[in-house]
């Protein structure tokens, strides 16, 4: 895999560099990296932009392939990527441009009660939380839901769960699409991948996904935090978490799918794992239906966790404690979305890989209650760092198809994190921060350490001065459970 | 004399690479099954860890598995899939391979496996066709796998 070198970008704003179209005879568009200089230096070392340059030359792609400032090496697109396609004008559906975790994402809900007063209930808070959501490699839920049941939480993802009796319609009002997407198509999810997902529902899974107590540290737009409900001092849970194994079949088997056809549509792709199909033929439509019935999966699943996660601190608190959903977001998922492109209105595929959507103000998408000030933006750190509650904006409209970050994005290898730190010395170290850390896994949690990331604060600074989000709190970890 | 290497891993900033080596195409396919049953580490009765490698006193699941592709790289591919659709639908892990048929596009055999109630490894999402290769390096097949984790 190459590399490309720095005096290919051409700066062509504060934060935002520009790999030409004439760089290579297949690209469609240009790329564009939005990072900052030192930033750029950092992810020169790997085939991140290589990557990004092999999606640009995707069949009907528009404006620009898109890095975000937390992108890394992926497989076939990168992580921290955007590409968008004009379905109308025979436009490509890619799975890996989405992700194996189909609708991996972000849930976060406030408690009214402040960190001081939670002090005392904290390590009880910490123990209950992670024996009621199951944790790490291969862990099952302890409900099972298939046949019929489970064809109703593809086809209606959260929306069903709250008819079911776990969780509340307002869970549904804060979470994207309003907890599931109207194009899924059960019959398009396999029966192996049903069979996987059926003792999923309500678990965190392993690798980078967390569930977080964590206390609002700082307010930087005071009119937004408000409209959130968000209080300096106050205390939030983070869940990170996605389609689980349901998802990853989706994915395996829709991609190999369209590896067997791409001869039929003549594609000549820069990468195998960039297989894509036509939207508008049978396998892009297949896809989309299985995609979107598995991102409804994942919302069911976040909706889950968030109703184990209610009954938790209603035990250790008290009844009267009552925890409310401030947003759920999704960063690996493709949407049909109408933008204007070239000053045309144009109907996209927008694929967000490691990406977030960040709508503007005033935008029907935005829930009624937060509509004048934009859709809220998740961004979880690292765990010995912190996370941020950004707003959506009109700029990430106009630059980036609505989208932002979506993390702090990884630059150490697993291997190498291990390396580096004992797990034994990392659990002092964020001890040593009053970070409370439940896990079964040292391997997984040395892996996990805050040095083998960006650093957060330098990703959003950069999200915040391009405008294609607003930086609204920054959330400080005090409990972290790993998958 | 040192014994032949099986597999190792190739740094990748996010993901697990492997690059396995085979005398023949059959021994390449079983060492790809054994990277990935190294890499996901399950924690199960009779097995132990020494410098990082897993180690089972016997496999005492046997499972069928048959898988069809377009070339020998894709279906070294859609054969590691199948094992991870089997190990998460039947939390078992298989470390062997008895295989019946081998050719370009078909392989039919027998996983050798243990029941796994964790693992201590990484979550392996799926084998994905990034930068796959299959090359005859002199008398040794080699191949490239990227893992999503």
């Amino acid at each position: 895999m190459e590399k490309i070198s720095l005096e290919v970008l051409k700066e062509i704003s504060k934060h935002i560099y520009e790999i030409p179209k004439s760089y290579r005879q297949d690209m469609r568009v240009p790329a564009r990296a939005i990072m900052s200089r030192e930033m750029l230096q950092d992810v020169l070392q790997d085939s991140s932009l290589w990557q990004l340059v092999n999606v640009a030359s995707l069949p009907g792609i528009v404006k620009c392939a898109f890095a975000m400032p937390d992108i890394h090496q992926g497989y076939g697109f990168p992580i921290g990527g955007v590409a968008a396609t004009d379905i109308e004008n025979s436009g490509v559906i890619s799975p890996g441009g989405i992700g194996y975790d189909i609708n991996c994402g972000v849930r976060l809900l406030s408690l009214p009660i402040s960190a001081k007063e939670l002090g005392k209930h904290l390590e009880k808070l910490a123990s209950s939380l992670f024996s009621a959501v199951p944790s790490g490699v291969g862990r099952g839920g302890k409900e099972i839901f298939k046949g019929a049941q489970l064809d109703r939480i593809l086809q209606y993802g959260a929306s069903e769960l709250v008819s079911m009796g776990y969780g509340t319609q307002g869970d549904l009002e804060f979470c994207e699409e309003g907890g599931y997407m109207k194009s899924a198509d059960p019959t398009k999810v396999s029966e192996r991948a049903k069979q996987r997902g059926q003792n999923q529902i309500g678990t965190l899974g392993a690798g980078n996904h967390f569930l977080e107590v964590q206390v609002i540290h700082e307010i930087f737009d005071e009119k937004i935090a408000q409209t959130f409900g968000l209080q300096k001092g106050n205390v939030c849970i983070m869940v990170h978490c996605g389609s689980r194994g349901l998802g990853h079949q989706t994915c395996s088997d829709h991609v190999k799918n369209m590896v067997s056809n791409l001869d039929k549509w003549k594609l000549k792709l820069a990468d195998l794992e960039l297989a894509c199909a036509p939207f508008n033929s049978k396998q892009g439509q297949d896809y989309f239906g299985a995609m979107s019935a598995s991102a409804n999966f994942a919302w069911a699943n976040r909706h889950m966790i968030g109703h184990h996660i209610r009954n938790v601190c209603k035990s250790v608190l008290g009844g009267d404690v009552l925890l409310k959903t401030v947003y759920d977001v999704s960063h690996n998922i493709g949407k049909v979305e109408d933008h204007v492109v070239d000053g045309k209105a144009c109907r996209l595929l927008v694929h967000r890989k490691g990406a977030t959507r960040a709508f503007a103000p005033g935008m029907v998408e935005v829930p009624q209650h937060y509509r004048s000030v934009g859709q809220p933006v998740l961004i979880p750190g690292t765990m010995g760092t912190c996370s941020y509650v950004l707003a959506g904006t009109k700029t990430a409209m106009d630059l980036t198809f609505g989208s932002t970050c979506h993390g702090a994005g990884r630059r150490l290898s697993r291997t190498k994190a291990r390396k580096e730190i004992h797990v034994e010395v990392l659990r002092k170290q964020l001890e040593g921060k009053g970070i409370l850390v439940k896990g079964d896994s040292n391997k997984g949690l040395a892996e996990e350490a805050p040095f083998a990331y960006k650093d957060v604060n330098d990703v959003v600074k950069v999200i915040h001065e391009t405008g294609i989000a607003k930086m609204v709190v920054r959330l400080k970890p005090l409990v972290v459970i790993k998958g | 004399m040192e014994d032949k290497k099986d597999f190792e891993f190739i740094e990748h900033t996010a993901d697990i690479k492997v690059k396995i080596y085979g005398d023949t195409l059959k021994q390449l396919f079983q060492n790809g099954l054994v990277a990935l049953f190294q890499t996901v580490l399950p924690k199960a009765k009779g097995c132990f860890i020494r410098e990082g490698r897993e180690f089972c006193s016997s496999f005492p699941i046997a499972r069928k598995i048959s898988v069809t592709s377009g070339t020998k790289e894709t279906l070294l591919i859609d054969f590691l899939s199948e094992v991870l659709c089997l190990m998460d639908t039947y939390d078992e892990a298989y470390g062997e391979i008895n295989i019946q048929i081998l050719s370009d596009t078909e392989l039919v055999g027998t996983l050798h496996g243990i029941p796994v109630a964790s693992y201590r490894g990484e979550d392996v999402k799926a084998a994905t066709y990034h930068e796959l290769s299959i090359d005859k390096v002199g008398d040794t097949w080699e191949a490239i796998v990227t893992f999503d984790v």
